[in-house]
C-alpha cells in the first residue's frame, strides 16, 4: 500500500452513521448561527453603540466622582462583566499560554483557546518560556513538553508538590513531604534545601539582566529563593550552598510568596495580612496591608511593575461579605487606591498576563473565568470552565486551577 | 508490507503546498476549479456569515463539516464522541465569527480545534478508565472485525497522538512542520510518529493481505 492508497482509503472508508451525523450537525450549527447576535448585524451595532455611550458615561462618572471606584463596582457588576459573557473560552485576551491544573491533569491554553491536556498528573509548573513543564504526580516529578512528550522523570519516596521551575531554567525546586528538595533542570543533582517547611510554594528571585544574559548562554548562576519553614519563619537563601541571606521571626507563616520583576521586593501574602519585604536588606517588611478582619485570599505583583494585586473579602454593610480585587503601589499604606472588581462571589486565582495587561481570575460559583484589564478594568469572561477542563464527563466536576500564564515570547 | 514514508518534496524540500491553498484544492464540489462556475472562497462565505447571510454558513458548512467529522471520528474512534467534537468545533466557529480575521483560513483553524479537542476527549477518558461501548462490545483480538475498513481497524491499534499525526497528514494532507504548529509539537517528534505510525500500519496490513 503506498502512500496515495492511505490517503484514499482514509478518505473513502465508510464510517458509521455520517449522514445522520452531518444532518444532526447542521441542525446544531444553524440553530447557533440563528441565535447568535452576530448573525444579525444591524441590532449588534445599534448595541455596540449603547454600550460605547454607557462606558463613556461610566469613564465620565469616575473621573468626576471620589466615589469612582465604588460607582465603577456598580457597573462592572451589572454590565462590565454580564456583557462581555462568553458562552465558552475561545481566545485568551493577551498573547501566551495558560497551566491549568484540572481533575483529570494539567492543560496547556494556548491564546486561540485550544488546549491540551499533559496527562495524568496534579501540579504543574512552566519552565522559563514555556519550553517545558514541571508536572507531578504521586511521588513522581516529570519535565514533559507542552505537547505532553515526557522530558525526564525523578521519583521520590514521599508524596511531590508544589513545583517551581527557576527562572534560569537550571533548578526546580519541590516538597518531597515536608522537605524542600531542589532538582537541576535535565533532572539530575537532587539535593535537599529545607528539612521542615510549611505547604507554601517557594518562590524563585527573578534574575537580573546580567545573570539573565549567562543564564540564556547556558552558563549556571547562582540563585536564590525564598520559602516558608514550618515554623512560620520567611527564609530567603542560595538554594546550592544554602547559606541564608535572612530570615523572620516565627509566627504565622504566609501561604503565597511572590517576587516583584526586578528582584527588589517580595510580597508575603496569609491570613496575617500582606507584607513587603526588601530583599536585599532585612527581614522587616517594608509596608504592610490588611489584616484578619479583611482576609487576604490571593496577591501578586503586576509583571514589570512594583504594583500589587490582591483579592480580599470584606462586609458589604447589608450582612453580606464581597470579593474585591484591587491594585495599588507597594511601599505606601496599600492597595485601597483602586478597585479592579467586585462581586458577591467567593473569588479563587490571580494570574497575570505576561505583559501585566491582564489578569484571570476565577469565581467558581458561577462557573467563569474573569479576564480583568489592569490598566482600566475592562472585562472579559468565559463560562462553562470546569466542563472544559474535564471535557466528557458527566455531573458536577471540580472547578480548575489556573497555576500560570506563560510567556511572551 | 511497508508503506513508504514520503516527507519531502521532491525537491528535497518540505511541500510548499500552503495549507490555504491545499484546503481549496481539497473542497470537492464545492472547491473553486480553473474553468468551473466560481464557489466562493472560505474569506467571501465568512464576511457574508459575518452579514448575517444563513446560506453562508450552510455553504461553510457542507464543505468543511465531512472532514471534520472525519477526523475527528478517526482519531477518537467513537461516532458519538466525534459528532460532539465536530460540533463543538463550528460552535466556537460561530461563537468567534464576529472577529474571525478573514485574511486566515477557515480550514486549518477548524481542524486544528476538532484533532486537538479529539486528542484531549481521549486523553480524558483514559484517565478515567472509560472505554468506549465499542470496546466493551468486542475483544480486543476481534477489533478489526467491528470496523468496515481494514485501514480504520488498523489505525485504531494506534495511541492516539500517532492516529492524530496520521489523520493530519493523509486526511486533512497537512505538512509535518503545518501538524507540529497544530498540535504544539516538535518537528522531528512529528516527523518521528508518522514514521513509527506507517511502520504499524503496513506491518497490521499486510497480516490482512496475506
Amino acid at each position: 500500500m503506498s502512500e496515495q492508497d492511505l490517503r484514499r482509503r482514509l478518505h473513502e472508508a465508510e464510517l458509521p452513521d455520517e449522514s445522520g451525523a452531518r444532518a444532526r450537525g447542521w441542525r446544531v450549527v444553524r440553530a447557533a448561527y440563528v441565535e447568535q447576535p452576530s448573525g444579525r448585524p444591524a441590532r449588534n451595532t445599534s448595541r455596540r453603540l449603547a454600550l460605547a455611550l454607557f462606558a463613556a458615561g461610566l469613564v465620565l462618572a469616575l473621573a468626576l466622582s471620589p466615589a469612582g471606584a465604588k460607582v465603577g463596582d456598580v457597573l462592572r457588576s451589572v454590565a462590565g462583566i454580564d456583557s462581555k459573557s462568553e458562552p465558552v473560552l475561545t481566545s485568551l485576551p493577551a498573547r501566551g499560554r495558560l497551566l491549568v491544573e484540572s481533575p483529570v491533569g494539567p492543560w496547556v491554553v494556548n491564546d486561540d483557546g485550544s488546549k491540551r491536556l499533559l496527562g495524568d498528573y496534579q501540579q504543574a509548573t512552566w519552565s522559563p518560556g514555556g519550553l517545558y513543564v514541571g508536572v507531578t504526580g504521586g511521588r513522581e516529578l516529570a519535565a514533559v513538553e507542552p505537547g505532553g512528550t515526557i522530558h525526564w522523570t525523578l521519583d521520590g519516596s514521599n508524596l511531590v508538590r508544589d513545583p517551581q521551575w527557576s527562572p534560569s531554567g537550571f533548578r526546580v525546586a519541590y516538597r518531597s513531604g515536608n522537605a524542600l528538595r531542589v532538582v537541576a533542570g535535565d533532572g539530575t543533582g537532587d539535593h535537599l534545601l529545607a528539612r521542615s517547611v510549611a505547604p507554601t510554594p517557594l518562590a524563585w528571585e527573578p534574575l537580573s539582566p546580567a545573570r539573565a544574559s549567562q543564564a540564556s548562554q547556558d552558563v549556571s548562576v547562582p540563585e536564590l529563593a525564598a520559602y516558608v519553614e514550618s515554623s512560620g519563619r520567611i527564609v530567603i537563601a542560595n538554594v546550592d550552598s544554602g547559606q541564608i541571606r535572612w530570615s523572620t521571626s516565627p509566627g504565622i507563616g504566609p501561604d503565597h510568596l511572590s517576587w516583584s520583576s526586578d528582584g527588589k521586593l517580595l510580597l508575603a501574602t496569609g491570613p496575617a495580612g500582606i507584607a513587603a519585604y526588601d530583599p536585599a536588606k532585612s527581614a522587616n517588611p517594608v509596608s504592610v496591608g490588611f489584616g484578619s478582619e479583611s482576609p487576604v485570599s490571593s496577591a501578586t505583583f503586576v509583571p514589570g511593575t512594583h504594583r500589587i494585586v490582591a483579592i480580599y473579602r470584606v462586609p458589604d454593610g447589608a450582612g453580606h461579605a464581597v470579593s474585591r480585587v484591587v491594585t495599588g503601589p507597594a511601599g505606601v499604606k496599600l492597595f485601597l487606591s483602586h478597585t479592579l472588581l467586585s462581586t458577591r462571589e467567593r473569588l479563587t486565582d490571580l494570574v497575570p498576563s505576561p505583559d501585566g495587561r491582564w489578569l484571570l481570575t476565577a469565581e467558581p460559583a458561577r462557573d467563569r473565568w474573569i479576564f480583568v484589564r489592569t490598566t482600566d478594568g475592562r472585562m472579559k469572561v468565559a463560562t462553562n470552565i470546569a466542563h472544559q477542563f474535564d471535557p466528557g464527563a458527566s455531573g458536577p466536576v471540580s472547578f480548575p486551577h489556573a497555576e500560570g500564564w506563560c510567556c511572551t515570547g | 508490507m511497508k508503506l513508504a514514508l514520503a516527507l519531502a518534496a521532491p525537491g528535497g524540500g518540505e511541500s510548499t503546498t500552503t495549507v490555504a491553498s491545499a484546503d481549496r484544492i481539497r473542497a470537492g464540489p464545492f472547491g473553486r476549479r480553473r474553468g468551473a462556475s466560481r464557489q466562493p472562497h472560505d474569506a467571501e462565505l465568512i464576511r457574508d456569515a459575518q452579514r448575517g447571510s444563513e446560506e453562508a454558513i450552510e455553504r461553510l458548512f457542507r464543505m468543511h463539516w465531512p472532514r471534520a467529522w472525519r477526523a475527528a471520528y478517526l482519531v477518537v474512534h467513537d461516532a458519538p464522541a466525534a459528532e460532539d467534537i465536530a460540533q463543538e468545533a463550528f460552535l466556537s466557529a460561530i461563537r468567534a465569527l464576529e472577529r474571525f480575521d478573514r485574511r486566515r483560513p477557515f480550514g486549518p483553524w477548524l481542524h486544528r480545534i476538532v484533532v486537538n479537542r479529539a486528542i484531549d476527549f481521549t486523553r480524558a477518558r483514559k484517565l478515567r478508565g472509560e472505554v468506549s461501548e465499542r470496546e466493551v462490545a468486542e475483544p480486543a483480538i476481534e477489533m478489526r472485525a467491528a470496523y468496515s475498513d481494514d485501514v480504520v481497524a488498523a489505525l485504531a491499534s494506534l495511541s492516539v497522538e500517532s492516529r492524530a499525526v496520521v489523520v493530519m497528514r493523509y486526511l486533512l494532507e497537512y505538512t509535518p512542520g503545518e501538524i507540529a504548529r497544530a498540535l504544539g509539537l516538535p518537528r522531528g517528534t512529528v516527523n518521528s510518529r508518522l514514521r513509527r505510525a506507517l511502520d504499524h500500519l503496513g506491518e497490521q496490513l499486510s497480516e490482512d493481505l496475506r
